[in-house]
């Protein structure tokens, strides 16, 4: 039965998933263990020195260490590899320690088969799982590292033009030397760079950005071409610099309400699971 | 990178079923259990052989 998709990060995702194989691999200690029964018979069989014995059980001690291994180590279908060795492990056992012959050797190795098909129960789920979200989580990665290089679609075009409309501002205000401008400017630039690592939040931050772009570009155009700064200037720049300062904390706030609702629900789900 | 790239849908694995667990350990204890316990006789009997 598989359970309802989750909408978690892709690195989220992947740790849990890796959780989940974990919990798959620690039953794979309980392998070799399970041959413990077969130590007594060993014991005296090494004493009384009959070796077919002996060969049997350590025969069968050494094929259930291996199926342990085939399962510690993953990979694809390591739960069914892992169960046809614990299957042989008891066949051999039967075969040549306790001389059931051939049909007893089939059911003894068919009971260990079918027993360890059912402890393994979900491993190889677990398995594809975790394959399937490193990959994911790989493929997120690749993107995210190239949308850091250079030119790239992942960035929105309306960004783009953002820092080229802010560049051409910041320019204008160190011609004109408006230590204000340029501390507004600066402020703004720090959303832009918010949002191009954030481009989802950029539907709530379009409407700011276009207003305080047009009113910067309006005042740096009006200052260029000559004209007298009224009194009112100074405040209105001190204004758009801490409107932009504070959407710039909005961004970063909700990002982190984000997160942390993300890993509590995460916790509680992976306790729930039984994989913490 | 768009919301869906970076909230990807992650099916949880089956959980462990406790049940099939420990019929599964049951098993393997009387597929192991039972072939030491003969094991254990034959080499005893073979002893006095």
């Amino acid at each position: 039965m598989r359970r309802p998709s989750l909408q978690v990060p892709a690195g989220i995702g992947a740790a849990l998933s890796r959780a989940a194989r974990r919990a798959g691999q620690r039953r794979a200690v309980m392998l070799p263990l399970l041959t413990l029964p077969l130590l007594p018979a060993a014991l005296f069989a090494l004493v009384s020195g009959q070796g077919a014995a002996l060969g049997g059980l350590a025969g069968a001690a050494a094929v259930a260490w291996a199926a342990g291994r085939v399962l510690s180590r993953g990979g694809r279908r390591s739960a069914r590899r892992a169960a046809m060795l614990m299957g042989v492990a008891a066949g051999l056992a039967a075969l040549l320690a306790a001389k059931l012959g051939w049909p007893g050797a089939l059911v003894m190795g068919f009971l260990a088969w079918s027993g360890t098909r059912l402890l393994l129960d979900g491993v190889e789920a677990a398995e594809a799982e975790a394959e399937a979200a490193i990959a994911a989580d790989a493929e997120t990665a690749a993107r995210a590292t190239a949308a850091t290089r250079g030119p790239d679609d992942a960035i929105p075009a309306v960004l783009r033009d953002a820092e080229a409309r802010l560049a051409r501002i910041d320019a204008a205000a160190r011609r004109l030397r408006d230590s204000r401008l340029l501390q507004a400017s600066q402020s703004m630039h720090a959303v832009v760079g918010a949002l191009m690592a954030r481009p989802d939040r950029l539907p709530a931050a379009r409407r700011f950005l276009t207003v305080q772009l047009e009113g910067l570009e309006r005042v740096v155009a009006g200052l260029a071409a000559g004209a007298t700064p009224p009194p009112g200037l100074p405040v209105l720049l001190d204004d758009m610099r801490a409107a932009a300062d504070r959407l710039r904390e909005d961004l970063r706030r909700a990002a982190d309400e984000e997160l942390d609702i993300q890993v509590r629900v995460l916790a509680t789900r992976l306790r729930e699971e039984g994989y913490a | 990178m768009t919301p869906s790239e970076r909230n990807l849908p992650v099916s949880l694995p089956p959980p462990a079923s406790p049940l099939a667990i420990g019929a599964g350990a049951m098993l393997l204890l009387a597929a192991f259990g039972t072939t030491g316990i003969i094991a254990f006789v034959r080499v005893i009997i073979g002893m006095f052989r």
